[in-house]
């Protein structure tokens, strides 16, 4: 386990599913997270936050996914920054079929539960994918 | 001397003059003559003397006329009084009028015809000194004169009348009369027909010739007792016309046929009227045929339509749950999300040692899975996301369904049978789509069989049309005679009661317990039929168990 926590930006107009996903994920002790709901917000956090990933929902009011991904890759700051989109617009099967890329981007369909979050994050943040975690 | 003379027998002699008087008046009676003279001084009649005979004639006696001068004057009609009185002053000077035929009024009342021929006579220098005057009855004769008249106007009348043509034959001389009409019928003037049988001979259709000779000779002989003959007649102009001739003989004591004579009737409009009747019933004929079938093709092109109907309900719905199945499906699953990742923390947080606890976390994980399914489902509904032909063999494909839900099989004490058609062509379908089909039928056979039973499944290719129940317009994808291939899945259950199984694809229709089944799975095994090009055929089988039949296009063999 890396001394550092790796710093995961998540962006998503639900709140429930963002403070989940942070409880979850901090509460492993790997992750540092901040939540979104507005892809404007999301912006402005990218550059003060600097995170490690991004987790991104694509269907949003303001901002499509697609097009705020665009953004942060065209954005000398966040360019590098891997996402991952986390959606309810693609299913499992087409996410198994296409191996975990739908257009060239990494997707996890909704709903996942937490060792497939972790697993995701973990294999595109280049860390060995660990068997840590387990519900009980 | 004395003559006396002696009558021996004066019955014999009474009789005898008897004899004699009765003869005197049958010949009177037989008199139609009688001369009258007159005499003549300075041109004036002086004495007239009418003849024995004119008793017989004007009923009255000579006696009667010397007694009265003026009875032969008062005797003659009224009318014609002028005429006579010229020929008499006429006769006076000297002339020599020719007879006049006039009326007068017999004694009993009758108006008797007479015609009158006087004869004058003249002395040395010329002068009349008298004349006689042939007096004949000629009443009989004027009568018969009459009636002739009277009986040839009629006869031009009624020819006239008629508008037909008319022919009078002397079989002897072979010379016919043809009427005007006759003549012009056939476009000719008079004087442009031969009054002689050739004529009309000449004119016969050289078709009609031999059965027209073979009728008249036929009539002539005896053979037949009436004669009428459809014949044609060339017209001036060239053309044929039709012409019924109808006709009547007139035979000697020996029965030899000595004159005929007939009419004849232009059938030609009649002619061209009935072939036109007969052309106009056969064309009617005809669209009644056509028409027929016409109605034929209509009741089954809306019996057709009807069902199609049904059909483009059916697929309404399916389409309307689809899309709002997209619209939900996304809907749902940030819920689910939610509920997933609460799960998780709470998993993580709970104090353990609780069974209960660990239960309740289990049971609420597995409604969101149950949902997902759900979803996922509905989802399929909507569109034909990622799905991908390839041409593979249909048998691999189910016996890797088989294998798939084999667990299940086991579990449920089923006796299975397999029977694979060796030689199967192969088909274009989307592998995981028709597992999808495949696993869905066979675990809804499996529900059904809960007390045991057979699971047959089969695989059979053919020509489509050759098997009767597999038509109609959910097959309206193929034609007779495409090469086609079939998979047979049989259960022994108790089947579907007939008034559920029009619904059996409705989405959420199911015939399962509740919360067994999501009631979609034959909505979306039907659904992906069709995004193949197939078909699916569900029905009970009289044996017991429910037959389902999917049907696919063969691949076309590649010839090497």
């Amino acid at each position: 386990m890396n001394n550092e926590k790796k710093r995961i930006l998540v962006v998503d107009d639900e709140p429930s599913i963002t403070r989940l996903l942070k409880l979850n994920l901090e509460q492993t002790g790997d992750y540092l997270v901040q939540t979104e709901n507005s892809s404007k917000a999301a912006l402005a956090a990218a550059g003060e936050f600097r995170p490690d990933l991004i987790l991104l929902d694509v269907m949003m009011p303001d901002m499509n996914g697609g097009e705020l991904a665009a953004t942060f890759q065209a954005s000398p700051v966040t360019k590098a920054v891997p996402i991952v989109f986390l959606t309810a617009a693609v299913t499992k099967e087409e996410v198994r079929v296409r191996r975990g890329l739908v257009g060239g981007l990494p997707f996890l369909a909704k709903p996942v539960n937490l060792h497939e979050v972790v697993g995701c994050l973990e294999r595109h943040l280049g860390i060995p994918q660990s068997s840590a975690l387990g519900s009980r | 001397m004395n003559t006396t003379f002696v009558v021996e027998d004066p019955s014999r002699a009474r009789q005898a003059l008897k004899d004699v008087e009765q003869r005197y008046a049958r010949l009177l009676a037989s008199v139609t003559d009688y001369v009258y003279t007159v005499t003549v001084a300075q041109g004036r009649a002086v004495t007239t003397s009418h003849g024995p005979g004119c008793e017989a004639v004007t009923g009255y006696t000579s006696a009667e006329f010397d007694a009265d001068p003026f009875l032969w004057y008062r005797m003659i009609c009224s009318e014609d009084r002028p005429v006579v009185t010229t020929q008499a002053e006429r006769v006076l000077k000297g002339e020599v009028p020719p007879p006049l035929e006039h009326r007068i009024i017999h004694k009993d009342g009758r108006l008797c015809w007479i015609r009158n021929t006087p004869v004058p006579h003249k002395d040395e220098s010329g002068r009349p000194i008298a004349y006689d005057g042939l007096v004949s009855d000629i009443t009989e004769r004027k009568r018969a004169e009459l009636a002739l008249r009277q009986s040839q106007e009629r006869l031009a009348l009624v020819i006239e009348g008629s508008s037909d043509g008319v022919w009078d034959w002397d079989l002897v001389s072979k010379e016919v009369y043809f009427s005007t009409r006759w003549k012009s019928m056939l476009g000719y003037a008079d004087h442009e027909v031969d009054d002689h049988f050739s004529a009309w001979e000449r004119l016969v259709h050289p078709d009609d010739r031999e059965r027209a000779q073979a009728r008249l000779g036929a009539y002539l002989s005896g053979q037949t007792s009436t004669y009428e003959l459809e014949h044609r007649l060339r017209h001036k102009d060239g053309s044929y016309r039709w012409i019924l001739a109808r006709g009547v003989a007139l035979r000697d004591p020996a029965g030899k046929p000595v004159r005929m004579a007939g009419s004849h009737v232009d059938l030609t409009a009649r002619k061209q009227a009935e072939e036109q009747l007969t052309q106009a019933y056969a064309e009617l004929s005809q669209h009644e045929a056509a028409l027929k079938s016409a109605l034929q093709e209509l009741q089954t092109a809306n019996e057709e339509l009807q069902a199609t109907q049904l059909q483009l309900i059916q697929a309404a719905k399916l389409e309307s749950v689809g899309t709002l199945a997209a619209g939900v499906a996304h809907e749902v699953k940030n819920p689910l999300q939610t509920i997933l990742m609460g799960l998780d923390y709470l998993a993580h947080n709970l104090p353990g040692g609780n069974d209960n606890l660990t239960l309740v976390l289990t049971d609420m994980r597995d409604a969101v899975n149950r949902a997902n399914a759900i979803i996922r489902e509905l989802l399929q509904l909507s569109g034909p996301r990622d799905f991908a032909l390839k041409v593979e063999d249909l048998n691999s494909l189910v016996e890797r369904s088989l294998w798939l839900i084999h667990s299940e099989i086991v579990a449920s004490r089923i006796t299975m049978v397999c029977k694979l058609d060796a030689e199967l062509p192969r088909v274009r379908l989307d592998r995981s789509k028709m597992e999808q089909v495949f696993i869905n039928l066979f675990i809804n056979a499996l529900q059904a069989m809960s007390q045991g039973g057979v699971l047959t499944v089969a695989t059979r290719h053919g020509r489509f049309g050759e098997d009767r129940n597999l038509t109609g317009p959910a097959f309206a994808q193929f034609k007779p005679g495409d090469p086609v291939v079939m998979a047979e899945v049989q259960d022994t259950g108790g089947g579907i009661p007939e008034a559920d199984l029009p619904k059996i694809f409705d989405p959420f229709f199911t015939t399962k317990p509740a919360g067994v089944g999501t009631g979609l799975g034959l909505s979306v095994v039907k659904k992906i039929m069709d995004l193949h090009g197939g078909a699916i055929d569900i029905r009970n089988n009289p044996l017991g168990g429910v037959l389902v039949t999917l049907i696919l296009k063969a691949e076309p063999e590649k010839k090497l």
